[in-house]
């Protein structure tokens, strides 16, 4: 079996380094894409009640509807190939990274802002010193939610054309050629499995020391 | 839309149509659920109980559930076949997570006035546990469920990729000749099953709070 997978590597027919940087493209550009979205989305309706409501709902509703579904859904708007995967895997990762910012900032202590404002702290300076540190860790925790989910999705991307390794997945499916499909698999599996650890390293390393201990509980959330 | 509300695709008799599929995808979720609950409560009891069990169990849950569930169906391809495991096993596997995480924090999470009042009453260990914990542990438990099923619904679509039919078999089988409308109304189908079995979860989590912060629990 694993000479069968190095035969079909090296084999210049199958395009594996190419193969390869059109996944990680695809991976890389909606999760970096998504995170950008999330967090300010998620401070612009930390802000506004109402909008809060509304985003709230909505990302809760994001999460019920199936993945494949979705990528489906905005086949016909969208067509096929590269950017409509990559809108869908990106609308696909805000919800984790806007519900966290959101919940993050509503969460934090308010004596914790008191105190910042009475050491005469502008603005600004709250946002940065303050709220920004205290809330990094729980964003993370979003993002690795999201970078999971959206390096889990990419391979069903290429039903839509996107390439990446779901091209040896669907085409070994659809020709029942067992090898091409663990060709596609095992890439996708050990990236995913990277990312978390990756993920998982980079939230511990972002959250402050004094809040390691009481913060055991929140990750207990999917 | 027009194969939505095609009346030929409603018929009975063609194991094709959308009311067959779509049994054959709840049949294929309940069995899911199922086999996932028999695994999953005896495991989270245990975890529940003794602490040292929980992180390893866990730590195995979470490796699994990061895979991708495309990649484990095509794992399982080169040693089970097109065959109903081949699609029945990861969905079980994926569910584990979510499921042994509530019945553990459900158990768990529960305020230890409650358990010395129960204890004051003179409640033995069974019926503190019978009377109390599980009542309090009861809407926890139903939302992993209640998580564990969406999922399952949207990953069960897969079953077609190894001929096991549900809803799957509009999007996959059309997808490929160019029918978008029959993808779509696959797609449709899909998110209308998973939203409607959120919210009817989602109330009986509710009910089950009798009152109590009914929207606490995630």
């Amino acid at each position: 079996m694993i000479n069968d997978l190095w035969a079909f590597y090296s084999d210049p027919a199958n395009h594996f380094a190419s193969t390869s940087l059109a996944f990680l493209n695809l991976c890389l550009v909606a999760i970096v894409a998504a995170v950008a979205i999330g967090i300010l989305l998620g401070f612009a309706v930390s802000r506004n009640s109402i909008l809060a409501f509304v985003a709230i709902n909505a990302s809760g509703l994001m999460r019920a509807i199936p993945v494949i579904a979705f990528l489906i859904a905005v086949l016909p708007y969208l067509g096929v190939g590269f950017t409509p995967a990559v809108t869908a895997l990106i609308i696909l990762g805000i919800p984790p990274v806007l519900l966290n910012t959101y919940t993050g900032l509503r969460d934090i202590d308010g004596s914790i802002v008191d105190a910042a404002k009475g050491m005469g702290m502008t603005g600004w300076q709250i946002i940065t010193r303050v709220q920004f540190p205290l809330v990094l860790p729980i964003v993370a925790a979003g993002v690795r939610t999201a970078a999971i989910q959206i390096v889990a999705t990419a391979p069903l991307a290429a039903f839509i054309g996107a390439g990446g390794y779901g091209d040896y997945i669907v085409d070994g499916f659809y020709t029942l050629h067992t090898v091409e499909i663990l060709a596609g698999a095992l890439p996708v599996s050990i990236i995913a499995l990277l990312v978390e650890g990756g993920m998982s390293g980079l939230e511990r390393l972002l959250t402050p020391a004094g809040l390691y201990k009481s913060r055991s509980l929140e990750t207990a959330r999917v | 839309m027009q194969y939505l509300l095609s009346p030929y695709n409603y018929d009975l008799s063609d194991p094709e149509s959308i009311p067959n599929l779509f049994f054959q995808h709840l049949w294929l979720v309940g069995l899911t659920m199922l086999i996932s609950l028999i695994i999953a409560i005896p495991l989270g009891l245990l975890a529940a109980r003794y602490k040292g069990l929980y992180t390893p169990l866990i730590a195995v849950a979470d490796v699994l559930y990061t895979i991708p569930s495309i990649a484990m169906v095509a794992f399982l391809i080169a040693f089970t076949g097109l065959q109903l495991p081949t699609v029945l096993i990861p969905l079980i596997l994926y569910t584990q997570l979510v499921l042994i995480r509530n019945i553990v924090a459900g158990i768990n999470n529960i305020d230890p006035l409650l358990l010395e009042v129960g204890k004051g009453m003179g409640m033995n260990s069974f019926q503190l546990f019978l009377r109390v914990r599980l009542p309090l542990a009861l809407p926890t438990i139903v939302a992993g469920i209640r998580i564990a099923t969406v999922t399952t619904i949207g990953i069960a679509s897969l079953a077609s990729l190894v001929a096991q039919g549900g809803l799957g078999d509009l999007i996959f089988k059309n997808i490929a000749n160019g029918q978008l409308d029959a993808v779509v109304a696959g797609a449709i189908l899909l998110a209308a099953l998973a939203v409607i079995v959120d919210l009817l979860l989602l109330g009986l989590q509710v009910a089950l709070n009798r009152g109590r912060n009914a929207f606490a629990v995630s």
